[in-house]
């Protein structure tokens, strides 16, 4: 339901996002997972049409048939908090601190629908219930600062699903929370994913969280897709030398169902750091940091392949691709 | 909440009283006697004794500021020892001239100085800011007088819609005060206007960096329905501090307008009680003024305590 | 790569001078109004000392009111026959010395008390911060019209006056910056080092803060050129017969029939003034801190 195909995104004309194509499933959950200026939440941005002035955006971005980069900015308004929500990092800093609670959550509703007054109010109440909070209606008239990080988190959740849409994308959604309560906001998402049929799009520096609450994956480096595919498929058979690197780096990842084990525990660091905007190398952009680089690697970018739904941006991968 | 009007209430307290005290000790005791000053050098000595036991500068210092003091709670703030009129007398018929241009000056630079302000943030890098930022730049650097002159030279003068001096009470002809009353308030409000348009424009260019904007655009809000919305309350808070500020610089301009426009109102009477060095006088209208200030200065600081949320909670924390 | 025949070879002092005219470029306008505004100022001040079309005071009673591009009188004369161009040259002049001599006292007192407060203990700075608040609320005018009453007007109470007033002003733009230098890990480390406060302050915060106080001073000059003038308009400034372009300005509005264009010179006069240097502080603070987008004392 979402695709992205050839997507560009300019500032002040240094190419600094170019994404091949990327694609979400209806009721599927898709993990963009990539160090800090990698690029994944500009992607995101460019999604939601929120894009500082002054970049230059092309190529297409179909959601639910509808190109979305042809949408003005009064038209992508009115899809946006309707049939995509978004969650963001911080809550405590994403929710206005001097509005109530109850006015934050329904405030999709009112943009989107016709819906007023007690009707409003007791949607709200439902909502702060599917999100787990305990005692809804108390809820409506507090303030964000009276309640906890992962409250606030839910509540921001909460108001993210407000119009039911079909797509929830969280970028880092808690990455800023205590450790004991991640694992809570994790599994909400997973199960609203689940319960709602609600595709998800989940944004993270953290391959382990990933693994856990995605289907699906697509790694991004540099403002390119390096790899993408079945989560299980790329996490064990990994082919994109970044992908290899970045799994080295949070080793202990079992499969079954054990959140704990996901932390990562980085041992071993990528030396370096994601090139600025602009200053890419010729060739591929991982080639400076990459343990296996040949000389094809630095002239020419390397293009994609797809081997069975499994696809990668390398002319060197690890074990089971070609050379 | 309580903790926090309290100690409004103490910083009021204590700074007129400091206050009061500087202005007291500086007239009374600094740079010669106030009879001196008044009746000039070369009075006779048997004047100024009877001046000084007139105004009661025989007394100790502290039995004088004490009476000073009583005085002001009693209304009776002494009278002019040169026109003879007695000063609270004279402070409230001459309230209504100066409460119109201050109020009226109020009432225009707060709307459009929150709509320019605005205005420029919300459109901070296309043109069209770049005019009211232009405009507020000059606006702030031409003193009122000189464009309450400029505004009697071109309406008063050369086209004579508006009169160029004197005051008609709202309650005597109304239309007569409104037009007598139209340049004053705009010359004063200009600087006004354009200092306070400022403020508005970096703090609400300040909270439109804000994520809570980002999350209400995420709703489905456009750029200017967040800034609205969410903006402006919040940037609010910190302007409200500013606005406290302002007065101060409402009545020092409404001192200045009413001497260009010959209104006969308080700003008028200390300007000439300082030119005949009738420092009785200036000393009660000056602090009278200051309390005044710092009074305004008391309600802002607890309407602040109102607009956020967070300050209201300090004391019982909850959750 | 480009393959020329003629490779053109710029020498070293070319290609600095290149770089130098590339950074001039960037630099924002406001720098360059407002500095040449403030240039023109100063200059015209300064010349006056030694040189104006026609003595100081020379009434010419035979030519009063001339109107601009009389000969001999490039923008006429007032009602008392003076020269406006002298008149204008010798107002710059007394605002020059009253802005630079009150901006001067008011900033290094405010800085020091500012520095002095966010120094001091926790308990007392929120009472002293409060304080100096309160005193900002206060109307320069109001300073300057009780010391006009008791100690006459002039030049020496109205730089008094814009003193008493601005010295809060520095105060209070101080005290933020300097207490957030002080919370910097680097400081506490100097204090394990046996450092003392005023040590730190002098050293390290006063450093820091400088730019900030560059662009407070332009900013206060503007402001005190604007008292100075109003105070001068209400005859509680300067006296006669030194020349002022408030008391000029003045003189001209019982003219405004007969010349009306005279109040146009020293307003003109004033409004550039305080605007070249209020663009100039803004210019300087793009400059030298480009991050902060904070009003000073809010």
């Amino acid at each position: 339901m979402l695709e992205i195909r050839d997507l560009r995104v300019s500032i002040e004309g240094r190419e600094i996002i170019h994404i091949d194509h990327l694609n979400l499933q209806s009721g599927s959950r898709l993990g963009l997972v990539g160090e800090s200026g990698s690029g994944k939440t500009m992607t995101v941005k460019a999604i939601a049409g929120l894009l500082p002035d002054g970049t230059k955006i092309s190529g297409s971005v179909k959601f639910d048939g509808q190109d979305l980069l042809s949408l003005s900015d009064r038209e992508f308004a009115k899809v946006r908090g309707n049939k995509i929500g978004f969650v963001f990092q911080d809550p405590a800093r994403s929710l206005n601190p001097m509005m109530r609670i109850g006015k934050q959550v329904s405030e999709a509703i009112r943009i989107h629908t016709d819906l007023k007054g007690s009707a409003v109010t007791e949607k709200v109440i439902d909502l702060l219930g599917q999100v787990q909070l305990p005692d809804p209606a108390s809820l409506l008239r507090r303030y964000p600062h009276q309640l906890s990080g992962g409250q606030q988190q839910r509540v921001m959740i909460a108001a993210a699903i407000a119009t039911d849409p079909d797509l929830l994308i969280a970028d880092e959604p808690t990455t800023a929370l205590d450790v004991t309560v991640q694992e809570e906001i994790l599994r909400l998402l997973i199960s609203l994913s689940e319960k709602r049929k609600m595709s998800l799009l989940f944004v993270s520096h953290d391959l382990g969280v990933i693994r856990f609450v995605c289907d699906q994956v697509a790694v991004i480096y540099g403002g390119n897709i390096v790899e993408s595919g079945l989560v299980e498929e790329v996490v064990s058979n990994p082919l994109h030398r970044y992908t290899s690197a970045l799994l080295a780096a949070n080793p202990g990842m079992p499969k079954d169902n054990n959140f704990s084990a996901f932390m990562g525990k980085r041992l071993q660091t990528i030396t370096g750091s994601v090139p600025a905007v602009g200053k890419f190398p010729s060739g591929c952009r991982f080639r400076n940091r990459c343990q296996h680089v040949t000389d094809e690697c630095s002239s020419i970018p390397p293009t994609v392949t797809t081997e069975s739904n499994h696809q990668y941006l390398c002319w060197n991968p690890s074990s089971g691709g070609a050379s | 909440m309580l903790k926090h009007t309290l100690r409004s209430l103490f910083t009021l307290i204590f700074t007129a009283l400091v206050g009061s005290v500087v202005v007291f000790v500086l007239l009374r005791q600094l740079g010669g006697d106030i009879v001196t000053v008044f009746l000039g050098r070369d009075a006779a000595p048997i004047d100024v004794s009877y001046m000084r036991e007139e105004l009661g500068l025989n007394q100790p210092l502290i039995v004088q500021y004490l009476d000073w003091i009583r005085g002001i709670f009693t209304g009776d703030l002494g009278k002019s020892y040169g026109m003879g009129y007695d000063i609270s007398d004279e402070l409230m018929r001459r309230l209504g001239p100066t409460l119109t241009l201050t109020i009226g000056g109020l009432l225009v630079s707060v709307p459009l100085s929150l709509a320019l302000g605005t205005y420029s943030a919300i459109n901070a890098k296309k043109v069209r800011s770049s005019f009211v930022d232009v405009f507020t730049q000059i606006g702030i650097a031409v003193p009122a007088f000189w464009g309450g002159l400029f505004l009697v030279l071109i309406f008063g003068v050369r086209l004579g819609w508006f009169p160029t001096s004197g005051y008609v009470s709202f309650f005597d002809d109304p239309i007569q005060a409104f037009r007598s009353a139209i340049l004053p308030i705009c010359a004063l409000s200009l600087g006004v206007t354009s200092v306070f348009a400022r403020y508005v424009r970096t703090a609400m260019l300040d909270v439109m960096n804000e994520d809570f904007i980002r999350s209400a655009m995420a709703r489905g809000r456009t750029r200017r329905s967040a800034a609205l919305i969410h903006g402006v309350r919040n940037a609010s808070i910190p302007l409200v501090t500013v606005a406290a500020l302002q007065f101060g610089q409402l009545i020092a301009g409404a001192v200045v307008v009413e001497n260009v426009f010959v209104l006969p109102g308080i700003g008028r009477l200390i300007v000439t009680a300082t030119l005949g060095r009738e420092v009785v006088v200036v000393q009660s209208l000056a602090l009278v003024i200051m309390l005044i200030i710092l009074v305004l200065n008391f309600f802002v600081d607890i309407a602040y305590g109102f607009l956020d949320p967070r300050i209201r909670d300090k004391e019982s924390a909850n959750a | 790569m480009p393959n020329s025949m003629e490779t053109t070879q710029t020498t070293p002092s070319q290609q600095n001078g290149r770089r130098l005219w590339n950074r001039l470029r960037r630099l924002p306008l406001t720098l360059y109004i407002g500095g040449g505004l403030v240039s023109l100022f100063v200059l015209v001040a300064f010349v006056s000392f030694f040189w104006t079309p026609y003595p100081p005071n020379s009434l010419n009673l035979q030519n009063r009111l001339a109107p601009p591009g009389t000969p001999g009188f490039l923008l006429g004369t007032d009602r008392a026959g003076r020269d406006v161009v002298s008149e204008l040259m010798l107002g710059a002049r007394n605002s020059l010395y009253v802005s630079v001599v009150s901006t001067i006292v008011a900033m290094s007192v405010g800085a020091f008390i500012g520095l002095a407060i966010a120094g001091s203990k926790q308990r007392i700075q929120g009472p002293l911060t409060r304080f100096v608040d309160a005193g900002l609320a206060l109307p320069g005018i109001l300073t300057a019209l009780v010391l006009a009453s008791k100690f006459g007007p002039g030049n020496t109470t109205a730089t008094l006056a814009i003193i008493t007033w601005q010295i809060p002003v520095a105060a209070r733009v101080t005290i933020g910056p300097a207490r957030q230098i002080l919370a910097l890990d680097y400081v506490e480390a100097a204090y394990s080092y046996g450092r003392s406060k005023s040590y730190v302050l002098k050293r390290h915060v006063l450093p820091n803060i400088g730019p900030l106080l560059i662009v407070l001073g332009s900013v206060m000059f503007a402001a005190a050129i604007l008292i100075e003038a109003a105070l001068a308009y209400l005859s509680v400034g300067v006296q006669p017969p030194t020349s002022s372009w408030g008391r000029f300005l003045n003189e001209t509005q019982s003219l405004l029939e007969a010349a009306p264009y005279l109040m146009f010179f020293p307003g003109f006069s004033i409004v550039l003034t305080a605007l070249g240097f209020n663009l100039l502080g803004d210019g300087l603070r793009t400059v030298l801190d480009p991050q902060q987008s904070r009003s000073g004392l809010a």
